[in-house]
């Protein structure tokens, strides 16, 4: 610790922070547009200058390490002769037209130019014209107003993991631009339109529509994947205009990938269903939710239809809240079947409690990383964001998988292989540890099993610990972290996987393929499902199919009863993330046309059929019971569950982050963009 | 006893009626201060605000671009717009309404505004039937601006040394 | 003012002349060919140092008493700035010579490559042992093509003599020269951006600190000089420290290559022994030209002060002499200015250079120098007022040490130093629309 004084008063300061990090700390303003706590230091706006005693000229408070007895002012004359001369210099090339900006009302250079700007201008030469580029569906760029603080070309180098803008051209030529003829197609680009200071960079599908102070900011949680990030999303009218970031340095930072950005699009699609759909023939027709309650009545009441054990199907999307899953165990014992399947992969337990063992930040404690199988960068983009952090530091980031997905970080050692060799290569691993012969052997699993340590962790995508091949994999993995004691992990891909997974342990996750009497589809579509056909058996040969889904999709005309569910937007409750964070969110907006949230139609439903002990009045009451289902044990070492294996599909299916459920699919901004980019 | 015989004479010669007679008759002939609405009128300030409108540029483009400050100033919330990116890239309302049941007349909004669309004309003479029909949507506005628009530009135009 | 120069000056109390130490070989027959080099006792310092394994110490030491400072611009000692190098790093080391010279007026580091590249080399290989540096780069600016070709020869004559690769002479001491050729730009003379240059990236400079002697290229300690300042050393490490001193004054050791262009009579590089007063130096070039009268002169480059005749006339040229009127050495880029020259062109042109040239990092620089040229671009056209002189001298100011590299202090200083000395002209120009010529 050091003791520096600004503006006469004495602060305890870090070794090696910055005068900007300490004035941060402490509560004192300092402008700035380069600087970003979680990018590299530019130093090149100069808003940030300074005065410090004994130093002939002003220093730029981002870059400036603090010292022992260093006296900084940051408004006296100098410092804000500094600040007034950057502000007039930043704004003669600046559009001066914010009314038509769409960052006016939260825009930096708005707010500085009015704190610490001269009210009147001397330029009076012809401002810079810059053009505009194309830089995809998702960003929209007005060049004129962009001040070059580089935020945006340091975002997509260091933290995208690719460098796809940069800064052009020399002196007051200086643009930002794209590769020729090229888009920014990280999945995580969206941020740029937050970090921009300026209105250069802004969303394209929100251009223009609302202004910052007309909405209303709903906090949520990301239903797209299992980091459960935290979600800002503002509401206009009982419309999500547009969802931010939410900051939460334990789990999202400050980062949203472009999946839970704009995924918001899809709320009002076409094919929203708004009444309940019976079908009568060929068609449907639309009926009131009394009378589809009554239809299911008819189908489900044990005093009217007494079903066998395992004669109702239920297939269930992994992002149903808990709450749902905690009534849909109930309706499902009621009906008395095991027949429940909400891993969209298609593949049955194996394993207990596949999460990741202890929190996300610890990630990045670890000095080596192993990553088994895992798409990251279709999966868990932000995750991965952490992976390239470490990577960027220097720690090891070692990937064995079944396809060679470029994860753009920088990689120590990868071994690419069919899963059926993943068996060999550990028990290569293990002999090289175990013989402790230093063999003159110069292979990458040597160079792996010499970073086997505690510093170590072991991270399993969910393709690879579903997948029966995995069974084989497990003793030799148990026998590696007894040898080195290394970490492990898993890599669960849904929204509340985890949730699920707790919440239905003892179920074996698994569909037969034979005639079922009924089958209850919970928000759901056939492309979320790995193994289609099997999906589209079941509900051939079943005698009434109902779906619960708030969009017509291609399997809709299967059902014979469609109920309107809500979005993720217009729904509450809670999720369990990778790390086992249960996390609970409210309704954003009221639900659109008639749709319901699922755990009201369940609830009803339950009510409907006499399911007993049904009486839940809120979500929070449901709530209650169901966290007390979850389990709490750490995941140590892998336990198989389940030994018998009857089905599984060996295919690979390779995922699109921009086709992961049913509301990104209708995501026109996400549709447009580049997909399927991390195939090599 | 003086005061009393004075007083009585006073009342029998209806003294103070004719006193306020006398000041009836001098303003029956003085001149009249009071003028004959609707067919005269007083005379009106530039600055007068009455029935808003939205204006147009001299080649036909509206002038509002959608900045909403007119929104976002009004105290009586009485203005409610929607906007969008147009075809030719250009920030344009969708939607302008305002309800002149809420409005106050305050002239923020004309106040406000950047391009001079939305001012407050000099008509104070309009009426509804209904309640609808006193909000008055974007098309209406700009009717109002298309029908005055000399006098208003002319009104600007003197009160623009003062802004 | 006018009347002060005489071209048969006699000069008297004086002993400087023109004396080649960089240049020596300039005179001879091939001068740039490896075998003239040798001829006059080339590659012998570093043969001796080799077997002799003298400790670098020493040699620094030896640097230090010859007072010579780095010829770039800036004038820091070089024995000092050798000794900022890590000794005991662990890993590879750069040296880099810096001869990306793009100020206007400056030509001395392509002549020293152009006839004496093989002096160039044997400083950086010294210069390599003292540092013990394993790579070394010579960045030559992107405009002098002919020279790059010329020094990749020079490079390769030298491998092939045994001057350069790995266990050089058999001492076991390694070092590799590459040359660079950069694409022009001036910022690249910065050495940050030299720096980023050389690793493929865009010529931007960096912060300092950290400085490039911590890191520098790929993060590695690395020193960067000028051309003359490596080509010195050889002739130091001969004669010992005390009599390139000699040569000088006091706190300016050694000789100096003036680049005298503008309106002289003989314009061309002259290797002065430094503390030469500047009537000499003028009259070796030939005086001014066409019989004209002395109006200024810029000492050291554009990027130094301006200095009009009445005071420039008495100055001696070393960096005390200089720096007492104001102005500096710089790189030596001297740009003599008779009595026919508009100041408000020249400051105009000037001014565009640095427009030009500037890298768009920081905000002063970017859009300052930018507004800059236009002002004086304004007064140019007689659309100027008389406010605008003073909103020239503000702006520059506000460039003037806010800026991350020392480009934004260069862009400022011929405004500041143009305005200062020829304010009267300025405004004739305002009031009048012409120049008082």
């Amino acid at each position: 610790m050091v003791k520096i004084k600004i503006n006469g008063k004495t602060f305890k300061a870090p070794e090696k922070s910055t005068i900007i990090q300490v004035a941060d700390d402490n509560g004192i303003e300092i402008p700035r547009f380069c600087y970003h706590k979680k990018l590299s230091i530019a130093a090149n706006c100069r808003m940030c200058l300074v005065e410090v005693k004994n130093f002939p000229k002003p220093l730029p408070a981002c870059a400036t390490q603090v010292n022992e007895g260093m006296e900084i002012f940051t408004k006296s004359k100098q410092t804000k002769d500094c600040q007034q001369s950057v502000m007039e210099f930043l704004l003669i090339n600046h559009p001066l037209d914010c009314p038509i900006c769409d960052q006016g009302g939260e825009c930096d250079l708005q707010d500085t130019a009015m704190a610490y700007g001269s009210p009147k201008s001397r330029y009076q030469e012809e401002k810079r014209v810059v053009l505009n580029k194309n830089l995809g569906p998702l960003v929209s760029t007005d060049l004129n107003r962009c001040i070059q603080c580089s935020r945006c070309v340091r975002f997509l180098k260091e933290v995208g993991g690719m460098q796809e803008l940069g800064l052009i051209g020399r002196g007051e030529h200086a643009e930002i631009s794209a590769y020729v003829e090229k888009s920014v197609d990280s999945e995580i680009s969206g941020n740029i339109i937050d970090l921009c200071p300026v209105g250069a960079l802004t969303s394209k599908p929100f251009r223009y529509s609302a202004r910052t102070w007309e909405m209303v900011r709903k906090s949520t949680i990301s239903p797209h994947d299992s980091l459960g990030s935290h979600l800002e999303a503002h509401v206009k009218d009982g419309n999500v205009m547009r969802v931010l970031p939410k900051e939460n340095e334990d789990i999202n930072e400050c980062w949203i990938s472009d999946r839970d950005r704009f995924s918001y699009i899809g709320i009002n699609s076409e094919d929203r269903i708004k009444t309940p759909l019976l079908k009568t023939g060929s068609n449907f027709k639309p009926i009131s939710w009394d009378e589809a309650f009554h239809t299911l009545e008819r189908v489900f009441h044990p005093s009217l239809n007494k079903f066998k054990e395992d004669e109702v199907a239920i297939f269930s999307s992994n992002q149903i809240t808990l709450e749902e899953a905690y009534l849909l165990d109930k309706l499902a014992s009621y009906v008395g079947t095991k027949q429940v399947k909400f891993d969209v992969a298609n593949n049955p337990n194996l394993i207990a409690n596949p999460s990741l063992n202890g929190m996300i930040g610890d990630v990045e404690s670890f000095e080596n990383i192993i990553l088994l199988g895992s798409q990251l960068r279709n999966e868990n983009p932000l995750l991965l964001q952490r992976l390239r952090k470490m990577g960027n530091a220097g720690k090891t980031i070692n990937i064995i998988n079944t396809v060679d997905f470029d994860l753009q970080l920088t990689v120590s050692n990868k071994i690419i292989q069919p899963i059926k060799d993943f068996q060999k290569t550990f028990e290569h691993i293990h002999k090289i540890l175990s013989t402790k012969v230093a063999k003159k052997e110069n292979s990458t699993e040597k160079n792996i099993a010499n970073l086997l340590s505690e510093k170590t962790l072991l991270l399993v995508g969910e393709d690879i610990y579903t997948n029966p091949a995995f069974m084989n994999l497990t003793n030799v993995i148990n026998q590696l972290i007894d040898l080195t004691s290394m970490k492990i992990g898993c890599l669960p891909t849904g929204s509340n996987s985890v949730g699920l997974q707790q919440m239905f342990g003892n179920y074996v996750n698994h569909i037969d393929d034979k005639k079922y009497q009924a089958s209850i589809s919970l928000n759901l579509e056939l492309e979320d499902i790995k193994d289609k056909s099997l999906f589209e058996r079941v509900l051939k040969k079943s005698k009434f199919n109902v779906g619960v889904t708030p969009f017509l999709n291609k399997n809709s005309k299967q059902f014979d009863l469609i109920l309107p569910s809500t979005t993720h937007f217009e729904n509450e409750g809670t999720f369990v993330n990778l790390e086992s964070r249960v996390q609970s969110f409210s309704q954003t907006i009221s639900p659109k046309f008639e749709s319901k949230p699922l755990w009201k139609i369940l609830r009803v439903l339950g009510n409907f059929i006499d399911c007993p002990d049904f009486t839940f009045e809120s979500c929070s009451e449901i709530k209650e019971k169901a966290v007390q289902k979850l389990s709490k044990n750490k995941l140590k070492r892998f336990n198989l569950i389940n030994q018998q294996v009857k089905h599984h599909s060996k295919d690979f299916w390779l995922k699109d982050i921009n086709n992961s459920d049913a509301l990104v699919r209708r995501s026109t901004a996400l549709q447009n963009t580049k997909r399927l980019r991390s195939e090599k | 006893m003086r005061k009393l015989v004075s007083n009585i004479s006073k009342s029998l010669s209806l003294y103070e009626l004719l006193k306020g007679m006398k000041l009836t008759l001098s303003y029956f002939f003085a001149k009249k201060v009071t003028i004959q609405y609707p067919e005269q009128k007083t005379p009106q300030s530039p600055r007068f605000r009455g029935l808003h409108a939205l204006r147009r540029y001299p080649n036909g483009e509206e002038r509002c671009i959608a900045c909403k400050l007119c929104e976002a100033v009004c105290p009586a919330m009485a203005i409610t717009i929607e906007s969008e990116l147009r075809e030719d890239n250009s920030r344009r309302t969708t939607r302008y309404d305002i309800d002149l049941t809420k409005c106050i007349f305050c002239g923020f909004c004309e106040e406000s505004c950047p391009v001079d669309s939305i001012v407050e004309t000099r008509i104070f003479e309009y009426h509804g039937e209904e309640r609808g029909d006193l909000l008055y949507t974007k098309d209406m506005l700009l009717d109002v601006g298309k029908k005055y628009e000399k006098q208003i530009a002319k009104d600007r135009q003197q009160e623009a040394k003062y802004r | 003012m006018n009347d002060v120069i005489d071209k048969n000056i006699k000069l008297e109390n004086n002993n400087k002349q023109l004396f080649n130490i960089c240049l020596r070989t300039s005179s001879l027959k091939n001068p740039g060919s490896i075998k003239t080099y040798q001829s006059i006792g080339g590659y012998e310092q570093i043969k001796r140092i080799l077997k002799n394994k003298i400790d670098p110490q020493q040699l620094i030491d030896e640097i230090k008493i010859s007072g010579l400072r780095g010829r770039g611009g800036a004038g820091f000692p070089t024995g000092v700035k050798w000794s900022f190098m890590p000794r005991d790093y662990d890993g590879t080391k750069y040296i880099v010579c810096n001869s990306d010279e793009g100020e206007p007026g400056t030509f001395k580091d392509r002549d020293i490559i152009r006839y004496n590249p093989h002096q160039l080399i044997e400083g950086m290989i010294i210069g390599a042992y003292i540092m013990n540096a394993q790579v070394g780069f010579n960045y030559i600016h992107g405009e002098i093509w002919e020279d790059y070709v010329f020094f990749e020869k020079a490079i390769e004559d030298a491998r092939k003599a045994g001057f350069l690769g790995n266990n050089i002479l058999g001492s076991g001491f390694d070092f590799e020269l590459h040359a660079v050729h950069g694409y022009g730009a001036y910022i690249c003379g910065e050495e940050t951006a030299l720096i980023e240059s050389i690793e493929g990236k865009k010529g931007q400079p960096r912060y300092k600190p950290p400085f490039p002697a911590t890191y520098g290229i790929y993060g590695k300690p690395t020193n960067v000089n000028n051309t003359e300042t490596y080509a010195s050393i050889p002739w130091i490490i001969e004669h010992g420290g005390q009599e390139f001193m000699s040569h000088g004054v006091p706190n300016s050791g050694g000789t100096k290559i003036f680049s005298v262009s503008g309106h002289v009579e003989k314009p061309g590089n002259y290797e002065i022994q430094l503390g030469m007063p500047f009537r000499q130096l003028l009259a070796e070039a030939g005086g001014v030209w066409k019989n004209r009268q002395l109006k200024a002169v810029i000492p050291g480059g554009p990027s130094t002060p301006v200095v009009p005749a009445n005071i420039i006339i008495d100055a001696t040229l070393d960096y005390d002499g200089l720096a007492q009127i104001g102005s500096s050495v710089g790189a030596g880029s001297m740009i003599v200015m008779d009595d026919s020259t508009c100041m408000v062109q020249a400051l105009r042109r000037l001014s565009y250079f640095f427009y030009e040239e500037s890298c768009g990092q920081c905000t002063p620089c970017r859009e300052g120098t930018g507004w800059v040229y236009r002002i004086i671009d304004r007064i140019f056209k007689g659309q100027a007022t008389l406010a605008d002189l003073d909103l020239l001298t503000d702006v520059s100011k506000k460039i003037s040490g806010r800026t991350i590299c020392a480009l934004g202090d260069a862009a400022a200083t011929p405004v500041l130093s143009f305005i200062k000395h020829f304010r009267s002209e300025f405004e004739n120009f305002i009031k009048h629309g012409k120049s008082v010529n």
